[in-house]
C-alpha cells in the first residue's frame, strides 16, 4: 500500500512539476557608438576575440570620458527566449512622393503675384531611428545564447531639391525629395551572457572621420525549474569576417599592391601604415559575425531619391546656373505668347500669361548607394587552416547627373532629361580563406571622377564555443 | 485495476489543477528621468533582484519632480485572454489635398488648399498584453506590446506663393515612437524593466517602462 501511495504521490508531483517550464528571459542592451576612425579600428580588431572584447569595453570608456566617443542611440529591452522581440527607438518622417502641376488657370505670373508650385499628392512615411530585433535560444547553463539578430539604424540626411523653373525675379519652383542613410546588419551569433558582442561596424557617410560601432549585450535570467535531466555536449562554431576598404592615390595603392603581392607583406599592416601617414582613408571597416552555413548582410546606404516621370513636354531645369536658366525661360515665354496669341479664347485671369512648359518631376525611384555586404561561410574543424566562404560585395558610388537630348522643338530649343549616374563595383566570389590572416581581395580603380584605387581586404576568425544542452 | 483507478484520479488531479483560474493583473509605468539620474538607477533597474529598491527611488524622484510620470497604466484579466490600456489624445491630418481653388473676388488673389482625406493617430502610451499564468500561479508568461507615440509637431511644404511674397501651406505630422513588442516570463508579484529609451528631442532624458504583474485566484 505504501508503495503504491508513494507511487501516486510521485506521480503526482512530477505532473506538476511538467506545468512548471524552464524559462529563460534575456535582457537586452543595444548601443550605437561613434568614435574617431583610427580608434575604431583598433577597437574592431578588439571585438574580434573573446579574451580582448572586455579591452575594447575599456577603450571605449575611456573615448567617451574624453569626450572622443559619443553615444548615437541607446535602448534596453527584455524578453523571452525562442520568440522573436522588437525594440524601436523611430521618428516617422512623411514626404511627398507624387506631384502633380498645378492648372493652368495658376500659370506664374512673370515677375510677382499668385504662384503656385506643384502640388503635393501623394505622401509616404519612412521610419528614422534605431531598430532591434532578435531571437535567441539559451543554453540549459545559461551562459551561451545563439540566434538572430538584426539591427537597422536609419538617419534622414536632408532633403535634395530638384528645381523645374525660376521665375525672372528669382523665384525658384522646386519639388524636393529626402534621402536617408541606412547602417543595417543582420546576422547569426553564438555570444555568451553579459559579453558585449559587435554586431555591426559602418564609416559613416555624414560624419566624415568617424566610425559607428552597433554593439549588443544580452543577459539571461532564469525563471522556472527545470525538470528536464541534463543533456550532452555541444560545440557551436561562430566565425567574424572583417572587411576593410581602403582609399589611396594610384601611386600610392600600386605601391601598396607591390608590398602585399610581391614583398608578402600583412596587408592589415600596410594598408595601416599608410592610414596613419594620411596617405590612405578608410571608407569600408565592416566586421560581421556569423555561424556556419547561415547568411549574413551588412549594408551601409544612402537611399537616394530621383525623377523618373515627368509631366510632358519633360523639360527639367535641375542643377542649372541661373544665366542658363534665364535663357530657357526666356525661349519658353517667347513660345508661350506666340501660342496664346493665335488662340481665340476668353481673356485669360492674369494679365501676363505664363505657363512654364517645364512642369515639375511626378514620380520618383529609388536607388540604394554605398556598399552591401553578404557572407556564408562554411564549417572548419577547431585545428583547420582554412574555411569555405562565400562572398558578395557590392558597391555602388553616385557621380552626378548625365543630360541627354530628348527632343529639338520646332522653334529650335532643345528639351533635356537630367537622370543621376551611377558607379558599381561587384564581387561574387566562392573562396578558400585562411583562418585568422588577412587577404587582399580586391584592387579597384575607380573611374572618373575619382580617378583613385580601392583595395579591399578581408580576414575571417573562428570560435569554438562549447555548452550544456538539455535533451528533448 | 487499481493502479487503473489511481492513474486515473491522479491524472484528473493534475488536470483540475491546470485549470485552476486565475485573473493576471498587469501595471505598467512609463518614467521619464534626466539622463544622469538614468545613469545612476538603471544598473539597479536592470537587476530583478535589486529593482524594487531602485523602483522606489525612482517614485521619490517623481515625488520631487525630478522625474517626469508618463503614464501608469494598469489591466485586469483572465489568464490567457488579452487586456489593453491606453492613455492617448486622437490627432487628425489630412493626408490628401484638391488642387488649390482661387477664393475671394478682391484685387488680391487668394488661394485655399483644402484638404480631401484624414487619418488619425493615437499620441500617448497604449499597451497591451496577453498573459497566461502557470497551473501554480507563480509564474507568469505575458506577451506584451508596450508605446509611447509623441507629436512632434508639423513639417510644412510650400502649396502657394502670394503676391506679397508669403506663403500657403500644406502641413504633415512628425511623430515619434518608443516601442517593443516581447515576450517574458516573471514570477507572480514581481516587477521588471521592459525597456529603456532616449526622449525624442530631448538628449538629457530617458524614458524608462517598468511593468509589475501579480495574480489573484478568480473568485467563486
Amino acid at each position: 500500500m505504501s508503495a503504491r501511495i508513494s507511487r501516486t504521490l510521485i506521480f503526482v508531483a512530477m505532473l506538476l512539476c511538467s506545468r512548471v517550464l524552464a524559462e529563460w528571459n534575456v535582457a537586452t542592451e543595444f548601443r550605437i557608438v561613434r568614435v574617431p576612425v583610427r580608434a575604431g579600428v583598433e577597437i574592431v580588431e578588439q571585438f574580434s576575440e573573446e579574451r580582448t572584447t572586455p579591452d575594447a569595453m575599456n577603450t571605449l570608456a575611456r573615448l567617451l570620458q574624453k569626450g572622443e566617443a559619443t553615444v548615437v542611440t541607446e535602448v534596453f529591452g527584455k524578453g523571452v527566449s525562442g520568440v522573436l522581440q522588437t525594440i524601436e527607438h523611430i521618428e516617422e518622417h512623411r514626404y511627398p512622393t507624387e506631384f502633380e502641376a498645378p492648372n493652368p488657370q495658376f500659370a506664374p505670373q512673370a515677375t510677382s503675384g499668385l504662384a503656385i508650385p506643384a502640388v503635393r499628392t501623394v505622401m509616404d512615411v519612412r521610419n528614422t531611428g534605431t531598430a532591434l530585433q532578435y531571437e535567441m535560444e539559451v543554453a540549459a547553463d545559461g551562459l551561451i545564447l545563439s540566434g538572430r539578430v538584426a539591427c537597422v539604424h536609419v538617419r534622414h540626411l536632408g532633403d535634395l531639391r530638384y528645381e523645374y523653373g525660376v521665375r525672372a525675379d528669382g523665384l525658384k519652383y522646386y519639388v524636393e525629395q529626402p534621402n536617408f542613410l541606412v547602417l543595417r546588419s543582420s546576422a547569426d551569433v553564438v555570444m555568451k551572457s553579459g559579453l558585449p558582442h559587435l554586431t555591426g561596424s559602418f564609416v559613416a557617410a555624414d560624419v566624415p572621420g568617424q566610425m559607428e560601432l552597433q554593439i549588443v549585450t544580452m543577459k539571461t535570467a532564469q525563471i522556472g525549474v527545470s525538470a528536464s535531466s541534463e543533456g550532452g555536449n555541444e560545440v557551436k562554431q561562430s566565425s567574424r569576417m572583417d572587411v576593410r576598404r581602403y582609399r589611396l592615390t594610384v601611386e600610392d595603392g600600386t605601391r601598396a599592391r607591390i608590398a602585399i603581392t610581391r614583398e608578402k607583406r600583412d596587408p592589415s599592416e600596410v594598408l595601416n601604415a599608410m592610414m596613419r601617414d594620411s596617405k590612405a582613408t578608410l571608407s569600408l571597416c565592416a566586421s560581421l559575425p556569423s555561424v556556419p552555413n547561415q547568411q549574413n548582410v551588412q549594408e551601409n546606404i544612402i537611399e537616394f531619391r530621383y525623377p523618373t516621370e515627368f509631366e510632358p513636354p519633360g523639360r527639367v531645369l535641375a542643377l542649372m546656373d541661373t544665366a542658363t536658366r534665364q535663357r530657357e525661360l526666356r525661349i519658353a515665354t517667347a513660345r508661350v505668347r506666340k501660342i496664346i496669341s493665335g488662340f481665340h479664347g476668353p481673356p485669360q485671369p492674369y494679365s501676363s500669361p505664363f505657363n512654364l512648359p517645364a512642369v515639375p518631376q511626378t514620380t520618383f525611384e529609388v536607388r540604394n548607394t554605398g556598399s552591401t555586404i553578404q557572407s556564408e561561410s562554411g564549417s572548419v574543424g577547431e585545428k583547420d587552416a582554412s574555411v569555405m566562404l562565400n562572398l558578395s560585395m557590392h558597391e555602388v558610388g553616385w557621380s552626378g547627373f548625365t543630360r541627354r537630348l530628348k527632343a529639338v522643338e520646332p522653334q529650335g530649343e532643345r528639351v533635356y532629361d537630367y537622370q543621376p549616374k551611377s558607379a558599381t563595383q561587384k564581387t561574387t566570389e566562392n573562396r578558400a580563406l585562411p583562418v585568422g590572416k588577412w587577404v587582399l581581395q580586391a584592387f579597384h580603380k575607380r573611374p572618373a571622377p575619382f580617378n583613385d584605387v580601392e583595395i579591399t581586404i578581408v580576414r575571417i576568425k573562428t570560435n569554438h564555443v562549447q555548452f550544456t544542452h538539455q535533451k528533448p | 485495476m487499481k493502479f487503473a483507478i489511481q492513474f486515473i484520479a491522479t491524472f484528473l488531479l493534475g488536470v483540475f489543477c491546470a485549470r485552476a483560474n486565475w485573473n493576471v493583473h498587469t501595471e505598467l509605468t512609463v518614467v521619464v528621468l534626466p539622463k544622469m539620474e538614468a545613469a545612476n538607477l538603471l544598473p539597479d533597474l536592470r537587476d530583478d533582484a535589486k529593482i524594487e529598491a531602485a523602483f522606489a527611488k525612482v517614485e521619490q524622484l517623481v515625488e520631487k519632480g525630478t522625474a517626469r510620470l508618463e503614464a501608469r497604466l494598469a489591466t485586469k484579466s483572465d489568464s490567457g485572454t488579452k487586456a489593453e490600456a491606453k492613455q492617448v489624445e486622437e490627432l487628425s491630418y489630412a493626408t490628401e489635398w484638391d488642387q488649390p481653388e482661387p477664393i475671394g473676388g478682391g484685387k488680391v488673389p487668394a488661394v485655399a488648399v483644402n484638404p480631401s482625406s484624414f487619418e488619425k493617430r493615437d499620441v500617448g502610451v497604449l499597451f497591451s498584453s496577453e498573459a497566461t499564468a502557470s497551473a501554480d500561479g507563480s509564474v507568469i508568461r505575458l506577451k506584451l506590446d508596450h508605446s509611447h507615440v509623441r507629436f512632434l509637431g508639423w513639417k510644412e511644404f510650400e502649396a502657394a506663393r502670394l503676391p506679397d511674397n508669403s506663403k500657403v501651406t500644406i502641413k504633415e505630422p512628425r511623430f515619434a515612437a518608443n516601442r517593443g513588442t516581447s515576450e517574458l516570463a516573471i514570477p507572480k508579484g514581481s516587477r521588471t524593466l521592459l525597456g529603456t529609451y532616449a526622449v525624442p528631442e530631448k538628449p538629457a532624458e530617458t524614458e524608462i517602462f517598468v511593468l509589475r504583474a501579480w495574480t489573484t485566484p478568480t473568485a467563486k
